[in-house]
């Protein structure tokens, strides 16, 4: 939609401030390094956004090499520990608002490595929302629910058409599309019965190698086959309001005909890449993208990112940052990769590592992320600036800069930073022995400081 | 860090957030959360040099978290009811292998040590126990419900029932009353005048301060975590939260050694962790441990729930024998909660969906039996095929408050009615 036909009073013809396009590209990507801020501080909003979202390219993960080993119980996860670092250094890396999406959609449609202990599953389950992480949703509902990675995290593997178990059903609507409220407990079991029947082949049940290429979900006659199938269910079930469903695709259409669902995706996307608390009109209007789209999800993004509310005061630091945004933003401030800063260590300890959600609930939006431990791990990453080499790029531009305080500062992204942190960052500076050492504490402290907490 | 102390406890006053001002964000309040990171502002000398032991017997209590939905049904097990074995054909306990305590009812098989330590007067079972009125089978719903234990909200705001119970033992000074042993303080243990915090492990729950950077760097962070009247909200929260890390530094700086015997798992660490805490915290008296085991086990129940409640069984072993040694058994107990049992018939997948009453346990010492309360008929259950509790959550957890932390329950979940499990 068009924001007016006048277009010198279209305020996304302004030209974005340093502030600004850090913000912008913080919630576009993971992190702001200060060259690309630099290089974009002066655009407009509406070119920025038609750059960064519109054309944003579909995110490609790659597969890492995998031993396609099953580890042995005496064996370290090996699998796993590739899977997770080649993630976290591929994030740290150059990528687009489709990864951001592929994250986001992680953290949804969630999966865990400790219960489905196949990392080449995980990576293809990856893979598969990458390729519709800013496309259909409707698509990505539909391939999700017979991913072999979500058959055994949420016991739709060997889950029988006649005594199927509620596991997936439940969740699926509960937790990654309508949200409390809009199902009952028949709707449950009404749509356990349909998404049942499904088997992943060739989990090899012992320690060694295995063709990954034969792992693959099936309808099974064993485990009951579909409803289709199913004489007791030839008929299909009654569903959310809808009757004679009998397939996945029938499954998903009545929860995205639900308007409940718009509503639930819309407001996460919001908490997510607009502020902590939307208001119910900025939730509406990208619900009503959704909708008018066909749950296409790029559309939706454009439209987020064009609301006035994107631009204010309250979005530009309305956000609580997670801490896979402070581990990237902390290996760009640093210019390393983040395995090279012990990223693992830090996002274990400050609960949120890729692969391995708390939960099927994914990674909650909220303020425990402001909380003292998240604040204790968050120093201890900045210290890690104490281990990088003097000619690391982070170390050797804060060094060298006339302002070393403001260069540790946009190294960390932050363009809008209190005097009561400069202060601090300042006497740190001015008990340091030479300027590599002033370099390793400003960083450390850039990091640490409060403002980095938020995004 | 005394000096800090002071001079934040100051500002505390002159910025202080009334549950009026709650400001929430994704279920959680900001004030309680802030209540959570309060440590570093009266934060007393010395706590760490306090005596180890327990002189004043004092007493504390470990709240086990089953989160999932731990199988009460096969954890304390009818296995004299011929009407358990029809609606469990898949995944009932045969009857051999049952631990008995007595004709009727007996342990799951991986629960040896626990079954010792009940007929010793250790261990309670309680029957029955639930959300009487049962608003849907989300673990998240059932979960906010027991963590705060008050579903009208009636006593204070988003607060949890152990964040209140440390309010109510130690007011809004002193040193940290109450802990999570996770990455951050659950929602149980905040109130919005409780002190109370979170930490992991002891390396995690440290600065890692390289050697002879540590008095300026602390010098700064101390400077950055004052309070600033220019903050907006959550600013101010991020800065509470960095003022925070002293206090769970120097808590975790002075643990001494671990005690030996635990196993290698999650939770042994973890209950190690605690007795480490709690004999040289002398004011740490709740201790909340989000049990890092999948007990929503809608598939594979057999052996995933023989291999949680082993984890259990060996590491509660290993926490009691500690506590022997650090003359702290006879003031610690434990009481584990799970937001609901399971349903009784099982399914297809050799598991079970989720249900309604669920069987709870207390570790303590001087208990009067191993089983209390009223089973809930298998032949009666409700329109979803579930338990129908006898005893109130509620009235569960007022027993622990009441009856063994001897704060009246009313002041924590007015209306409760504690059992009595003590002779």
């Amino acid at each position: 939609v068009p924001d007016g036909d006048d277009s010198q009073n279209d305020p996304l013809t302004r030209p974005l401030s340093a502030e600004e396009a850090a913000h912008l590209r913080r919630r576009t990507r993971f992190a702001a390094r200060a060259e690309d801020v630099a290089a974009w501080t002066g655009r407009s909003w509406a070119d920025a956004i038609a750059t960064l979202v519109d054309t944003a390219p579909d995110p490609l993960v790659p597969t890492p090499g995998f031993a396609y080993r099953r580890p042995g119980p005496d064996e370290e996860d090996t699998d796993a520990t590739l899977l997770l670092n080649s993630e976290i250094d591929r994030l740290g890396g150059s990528i687009g608002l489709g990864d951001r999406l592929v994250w986001f959609w992680h953290g949804v449609f969630t999966s865990s490595q400790s219960a489905v202990d196949q990392p080449v599953l995980l990576s293809r389950q990856h893979q598969l929302l990458a390729r519709h992480s800013l496309g259909s949703l409707r698509q990505l509902a539909i391939d999700i629910s017979s991913d072999p990675a979500m058959l055994i995290f949420l016991s739709g593997d060997g889950s029988y058409v006649d005594a199927p178990n509620e596991n997936y059903a439940r969740e699926l609507m509960e937790l990654f599309t309508l949200g409390r409220g809009p199902y009952s407990q028949i709707d449950v079991v009404a749509a356990a019965h349909v998404l049942a029947g499904w088997q992943v082949l060739d989990v090899p049940e012992k320690p060694g190698r295995y063709d990954p290429t034969r792992m693959r979900a099936v309808l099974s006659a064993e485990s009951g086959l579909p409803a289709s199938s199913n004489p007791n269910l030839k008929n299909g079930v009654a569903f959310l309001g809808g009757t004679g469903i009998r397939d996945i695709p029938g499954i998903v259409d009545r929860i995205l005909a639900n308007p409940a669902c718009a509503t639930f995706l819309a407001h996460k996307l919001c908490a997510t890449f607009l502020q902590a608390q939307p208001s119910p009109e900025d939730v509406a209007a990208v619900a009503g993208a959704l909708r008018a789209a066909e749950f296409q999800v790029r559309p939706a993004l454009t439209t987020l990112f064009r609301l006035p509310a994107f631009r204010g005061d309250a979005a530009l630091r309305g956000r609580i940052r997670q801490p896979l945004e402070v581990l990237v933003q902390t290996s760009a401030a640093f210019g390393v990769r983040p395995t090279q800063i012990s990223g693992a260590d830090y996002l274990e300890a400050a609960g949120q590592v890729p692969f391995d959600p708390p939960n099927v609930a994914g990674w909650p939006l909220d303020p425990r992320w402001l909380t003292s431990p998240q604040g204790l791990a968050r120093v201890n990453l900045g210290l890690q600036s104490y281990g990088l080499a003097a000619d690391a790029p982070g170390i050797v531009a804060v060094a060298s800069a006339d302002d070393a305080i403001g260069a540790a500062l946009q190294r960390a992204g932050l363009y809008r930073v209190s005097e009561r942190t400069v202060n601090a960052l300042r006497q740190a500076a001015s008990t340091a022995t030479n300027r590599v050492a002033a370099a390793r504490a400003l960083l450390a402290l850039a990091i640490a400081s409060p403002e980095m907490a938020l995004s | 860090m005394a000096c800090i102390g002071s001079v934040q406890a100051q500002s505390l006053r002159v910025g202080h957030i009334t549950r009026r001002g709650f400001l929430r964000v994704g279920g959680m309040t900001l004030a309680s959360l802030a209540a959570a990171d309060r440590l570093g502002w009266v934060l007393p000398a010395g706590n760490a040099e306090a005596a180890p032991g327990n002189p004043d017997g004092a007493r504390r209590l470990v709240v086990l978290e089953l989160n999932g939905g731990n199988d009460g049904l096969n954890t304390l097990i009818p296995y004299g009811l011929g009407r358990y074995y029809d609606l469990r054909a898949r995944v009932g306990l045969e009857q051999a292998r049952v631990l008995p305590l007595d004709k009727t009812w007996g342990l799951h098989p991986s629960l040896v040590r626990l079954h010792a330590r009940a007929k010793a007067g250790q261990v309670t079972f309680v029957h029955g126990v639930g959300v009487e009125r049962i608003a849907d089978l989300s673990h998240f719903s059932m979960q906010a419900l027991w963590r705060a234990g008050d579903p009208e909200a009636a006593v204070s705001g988003a607060s949890g029932w152990a964040g209140r119970l440390v309010t109510t033992l130690g007011g809004a000074s002193g040193p940290v009353g109450g802990l999570s042993i996770a990455s951050a303080p659950s929602p149980l243990v905040l109130d919005a005048d409780a002190r109370t915090a979170a930490a992991a492990d002891a390396y995690h729950g440290q600065f890692a301060f390289p050697d002879g950077q540590a008095d300026p760097l602390r010098q700064a962070l101390a400077a950055m975590a004052q309070p600033d009247p220019a903050d907006v909200p959550l600013l101010r929260l991020a800065r509470h939260g960095l003022e925070g890390t002293f206090a769970i530094h120097d808590m975790c700086a002075g643990l001494g050694e671990a005690g030996k015997g635990y196993p290698a798992s999650d939770l042994g660490r973890a209950l190690a962790f605690t007795a480490q805490l709690l004999s040289t915290q002398p004011g740490l008296r709740i201790v909340h441990i989000p049990v890092p085991l999948d007990f929503d086990t809608h598939d594979g129940q057999p052996r995933r729930q023989a291999a949680n409640l082993a984890a259990i069984d060996a590491a509660v072993e290993a926490f009691l024998t500690d506590l022997q040694t650090r003359h702290l058994a006879a003031s610690t107990a434990i009481m584990a909660t799970s937001e609901f049992g399971r349903r009784v018939a099982d399914n297809g997948s050799l598991g079970t969906d989720h249900g309604g009453a669920n069987t709870l346990f207390v570790v303590a010492p001087g208990l009067r039996s191993p089983i209390v309360g009223t089973p809930p008929p298998l032949e009666r259950l409700d329109d979803d095929g579930n338990l129908v509790p006898t005893l109130s959550y509620r009235d569960y957890l007022a027993t622990a408050i009441e009856n063994w932390m001897g704060v009246p329950s009313s002041a924590v979940l007015p209306g409760s009615h504690p059992l009595n499990l003590w002779s």
